[in-house]
């Protein structure tokens, strides 16, 4: 009995912990749906639903039962918080939950009076349970498209504020046009010639870019030209005045081609493409009407319903079908891809607005980060805990070596200047980039003297002492002895941002890197490198060594793999990317401050490499956006993002060891693991 | 060929002699070095070369008791550490966590205490509960722990087990900050007053608040003394928390020796197959390894948050890792040894940093230096048992 209501039972203590951490209290007067749905109420409905349905679905019921088994767990979720607000009206609780500012019968009770509220409130929790019970017992598409669509139009309300002007209308239409010609006028010939429907593809899409250029550059989508809608003034009207009748077809005709890739490729592009056009959809509804109220929903709600129903997300299958095609074809559609996610991501910024960017930006780093300790850690089998170390001394060497100090200022002391002064006479020893090229040295070089002795030890022995290393290099950072040189607990503060000088190529070539912007080409473009560096290095002799060092140290020694000097390579390059991400922190940051190279940081990029899949790299881009830039953009969440991870890698451990993206080779080793 | 290659072979090859074994390494000849370095400071503060010590000797004898009293909690900590290495080979790295449960269950055991007068009236009483209560949340969370995050992963590779411990540890420490809060919580002031013979001897210091003496406060008090022409001052609370954790140590030997479930024990910690074959019932053994682990983290927790007398969800983590050192450096799995490192760490940190003329910013560097230091050179600590480098 208890066996079968575990799930419920976890649920019920998690809704219990969030009730008493004042969750739902700081949750209130978040909308989801504006006027209709409050992130705490929809939070509470999403546990009962949840609870319902993974109740009834581990006994495998009819339904009539299945509903009744629902509504059991209604009960188990509900009537402890019933059973709360009760309590709360004998016993003051807040001394002992300091989080609850407000009693938890203010946000459980739909305002209304005690008897009447609890009696609402329970039947809820039994009916939403009835629901889950009820859709665990109709077909498992069914169950998925339902919670997968309302999962969908959660977040989406979530997110309305910062996503609705990500897209003007006009673009929005513009580029489903595409999408939908590129689809559809591709079926006109045979139905089975690939090159020919990327050919119509292409050229559909040319033709709406085309269009698309000329009502650009006739300026019908000026402010108050007729075409012209919503707030957001149109990027195609902006992005390239002047070429737009060149670069237009150009990028709507890779659009059209994808449209037509829909058609005849495997599912994995024609999923990506599908879901990509159906987000075109649903943010440009959003930038058309601002704020997200029941209609909204409603749309959303259909939309995504109608999206999963059309293109259920079977990767598996895409991946099989993708390994089915030619090798032409293969190359033809990865190369479409990586245009589209390139010309993606060189576009976001200017898209998505001053905020999204700098989450970009720091989901970037941590992708940096990640890349470097999943060597250490997905391919090497190192557990470092003090990873955080590297990326501090990549800091402070920009620092240290981009800002003025004694050397620079003829022997005087720059704090002894005043502040004038010292911009005119003394400069840092070396522009960003000789300092960047020093920072990553000087981590490699760290992570290689840190190296030497500890790699002999055994792994969790490993990880101890790493973590003693990161948290005395913080202590030391922090050190007062040292504050002429570290500036003790101030940091080194006033860090310049890189300026790119090509004026002997062009005169006009004279970048500063002063925006978050301009900042997030230059993580782009390090995150591009490190992932090149990285795949290479993961399928090379020394990468297919790591492997095998992970999989059996002693196997791997007898095959002729020098343990140590592998270790010892995974360390270095591990620290150097470290290195390479905390120079461009500490310069998008103006400055490295010993209080942000806690434990802490160490502990994100371990969760995100393990998260996201030990040893995969998509893994950990992944990672990156779901535990870096998810709590950024839901801020709501983000005082619990550490009791997310804490509980994530636990549940990664338990239940899928090798984590949300997998590597290909995991089957091997998830027999090797399960030893 | 790597220096720490050449080594192993030739350690393999005849048993060299630990100086000549030195000199061959750089990285022990460096570290040595800084090792006769750090002596020689701390030499010359001591001695009174010109004039006066910078150290005095009142000054060490002060720090030797608090630094006993500090380490006999971590040594409490430690065991928890060294019982369960000692039979799952893993380090609860969730443990720190653990000892701060049973801190904060105590706190709210003794300020229920003081709400409802049993402190003031029966300070004993409300002491012992409050320890009871800290002991046996500890306990809960321990078990807790090690049936979501650890049985499980039992035989899963050694670097599993540790990132669930990882995860537990990040996830408790979450879970007491949100729902209790972030705020550090000051423990009640307590008076246990005994002895009340002494009041002529103690004087003015005698006093409490309303003019009384009631006699020798054991918890509150901090009295000057001089002994044998060394001036101290000295609270008893380090007394008591030196001899609680020692009676509770030593309670903790006699069960893993004297009892027929240490017996069971200490046979899984040799070898859980063969243990399991003569009817050792493993689970049940690592279950009570786990609670014992865990009453005496809480016993810890009670009695560090008494003598610090403030709680936070943060107490857990220096505490933790220092322990963890504690019990590496007696031999991890060692149960002695973790006494032993507990009472060595805790006097070395306190003493070291002014013995050293070193700024106390750096104490928590001292014990992740020893750290670092031991599990290097000699990670099957100072009293031997080999089982770091390849077991399992």
């Amino acid at each position: 009995m208890i066996r079968a209501v575990r799930p419920a039972l976890y649920i019920s203590a998690a809704a219990l912990l969030l009730v008493l951490s004042g969750v739902l209290v700081s949750f209130q007067e978040r909308q989801v749906v504006a006027g209709a749905v409050s992130l705490n109420a929809a939070l509470i409905a999403g546990l009962v639903l949840a609870a319902g349905m993974l109740t009834a679905g581990r006994l495998r019921v009819r339904s009539g039962m299945a509903v009744l088994q629902g509504m059991i767990a209604g009960v188990i979720v509900g009537l402890p918080l019933v059973l709360l607000v009760l309590l709360e009206r004998l016993i003051d609780l807040r001394f002992v939950f300091a989080n609850l500012t407000q009693p938890v019968g203010a946000t459980l009770l739909f305002s209304l009076e005690l008897v009447p509220g609890l009696l609402v409130f329970f039947s809820s929790c039994l009916l939403v349970g009835a629901l889950g019970g009820f859709l665990s017992s109709v077909s498992r598409r069914t169950m998925r498209i339902t919670v997968f669509s309302l999962a969908a139009t959660v977040v989406v309300g979530l997110v309305a504020d910062q996503l609705d002007s990500v897209i003007a209308p006009v673009d929005g239409l513009f580029i489903g046009l595409a999408l939908v010609f590129g689809y559809v006028g591709s079926d006109i010939f045979g139905r089975d010639s690939f090159w020919m429907r990327l050919l119509l593809g292409l050229f559909n899409g040319a033709a709406i870019g085309f269009v698309a250029g000329l009502l650009a550059a006739s300026g019908g989508l000026v402010e108050g030209g007729g075409l012209r809608l919503g707030h957001v003034p149109p990027a195609i009207m902006i992005l390239v005045p002047g070429y737009s009748l060149i670069i237009l077809p150009l990028i709507f005709g890779i659009l059209g081609a994808l449209g037509a890739l829909m058609r005849t490729t495997p599912r994995m592009i024609s999923t990506f493409v599908h879901y990509g056009g159906v987000l075109v959809v649903i943010l440009t509804l959003l930038a058309l009407r601002r704020g997200f109220d029941t209609f909204d929903a409603v749309m959303v709600l259909a939309i995504s319903a109608w999206a999963f129903n059309t293109f259920p997300w079977r990767i598996e299958e895409s991946v099989r079908q993708f390994n089915g095609l030619t090798v032409v074809q293969r190359r033809v559609v990865r190369v479409a891809v990586y245009c589209a996610t390139l010309l993606i991501l060189v576009f976001a910024p200017a898209f998505l607005g001053q905020y999204m960017t700098n989450v970009l930006n720091l989901v970037g780093l941590y992708i940096i980060m990640g890349i470097g300790l999943n060597i250490v850690v997905g391919n090497a089998g190192l557990l470092d805990l003090g990873y955080v170390a590297f990326f501090a001394i990549g800091a402070y060497t920009i620092g240290l070596l981009t800002t003025p100090s004694i050397l620079t200022c003829g022997g005087v002391p720059p704090e002894a200047l005043s502040g004038e002064l010292v911009l005119t006479t003394c400069t840092g020893i070396m522009n960003f980039w000789q300092a960047w090229i020093v920072a990553i040295l000087a981590s490699g070089v760290g992570g290689l003297l840190l190296g030497t002795p500890v790699l002999r030890l055994r792994g969790d022995y490993l990880a101890i002492v790493t973590l003693g290393f990161g948290e005395i290099i913080r202590i030391m950072l922090r050190y007062d002895d040292f504050s002429p040189v570290f500036g003790a607990a101030q940091g080194i503060a006033n860090i310049p941002r890189p300026i790119l000088d090509l004026t002997t190529l062009n005169p006009a070539w004279y970048f500063v890197f002063d925006s978050e912007a301009s900042m997030y080409y230059l993580i782009l473009a390090s995150i591009l490198v490190a992932i090149f560096v990285a795949s290479h290095l993961g399928n090379s002799r020394i990468g297919r060594a790591w492997r095998a060092m992970r999989a059996d140290e002693d196997v791997a020694q007898a095959m002729g793999i020098r343990l140590a000097r592998a270790k010892l390579l995974a360390f270095t390059i591990g620290a150097a990317f470290a290195g390479l991400g905390g120079a461009l922190s500490a310069t998008r940051l103006f400055g490295a401050y010993p209080d942000s190279f806690s434990l802490l940081v160490s502990i994100n990029v371990l969760s995100l490499v393990i998260i996201g899949g030990m040893g995969s790299i998509p893994g950990v881009v992944l990672g990156a956006f779901i535990l870096i830039g998810l709590p950024e953009v839901l801020r709501e969440l983000s005082d619990y993002r550490l009791l997310a991870f804490g509980v994530l890698l636990v549940y990664t451990m338990l239940v899928r060891p090798q984590g949300l993206y997998p590597v290909r080779y995991w089957q091997a080793s998830a027999q090797a693991l399960s030893r | 060929m790597t220096p720490i290659q050449t080594q192993e072979m030739r350690a393999r090859r005849q048993p060299a002699s630990a100086l000549s074994r030195l000199i061959r390494n750089p990285v022990q000849l460096i570290s040595a070095i800084i090792l006769l370095g750090l002596f020689l400071v701390a030499l010359r503060n001591v001695l009174p070369l010109n004039g006066a010590a910078e150290y005095q000797p009142d000054q060490f004898a002060r720090q030797l008791i608090f630094g006993l009293a500090q380490g006999s909690i971590y040594a409490l900590i430690a065991l928890g550490y060294t019982l369960v290495y000692g039979i799952l080979s893993m380090i609860n790295f969730a443990h720190g966590e653990i000892f701060m449960a049973g801190a904060y269950m105590g706190f709210f055991a003794i300020t229920a205490a003081q709400e409802t007068g049993l402190l003031a009236s029966d300070p004993v009483l409300a002491l012992f509960i409050t320890l009871l209560i800290g002991m046996l949340s500890s306990a809960v969370v321990a078990v807790l722990v090690e049936r979501i995050a650890y049985r499980p992963l039992r035989n899963a590779p050694r670097l599993v087990p540790l990132i669930t411990a990882i995860g537990a540890s990040i996830a408790l420490q979450q879970i007491f900050l949100r729902l209790f809060g972030a705020s550090t919580r000051r423990y009640p002031d307590v008076g246990w007053f005994v002895l009340p013979n002494a009041c002529p001897a103690l004087g003015t210091q005698g006093l409490d608040d309303t003019g009384l003496c009631r006699g020798i406060d054991l918890i509150g008090g901090r009295y000057d003394v001089t002994v044998i022409g060394l001036e101290l001052r000295i609270l008893p609370i380090h007394f008591l928390v030196f001899a609680l954790s020692l009676a509770l140590m030593i309670a903790l030997w006699l069960y893993v020796h004297r009892t027929k479930s240490g017996k069971a024990m200490r046979a899984v910690a040799e070898d859980r197959n063969t243990a399991a074959l003569m009817g050792v019932n493993v689970d049940r053994v690592i279950v009570t390894t786990f609670i014992l682990g865990g009453l005496l983290a809480g016993a810890g927790g009670v009695l560090y948050a008494l003598y610090n007398q403030q709680v936070s969800p943060f107490i857990g983590f220096l505490p933790g890792i220092k322990a963890f050192t504690a019990a590496v450096l007696g031999g991890i799995g060692n149960i002695p040894g973790a006494m032993f490192g507990g009472l060595f760490l805790g006097v070395v940190e306190t003493v070291a940093p002014s013995m050293l003329g070193l700024s106390s910013q750096l104490k928590d560097v001292i014990a992740f230096g020893l750290l670092v230091m031991v599990l290097i050179f000699r990670p099957q600590g100072i009293f031997g048992e080999v089982l770091s480098s390849k077991r399992g």
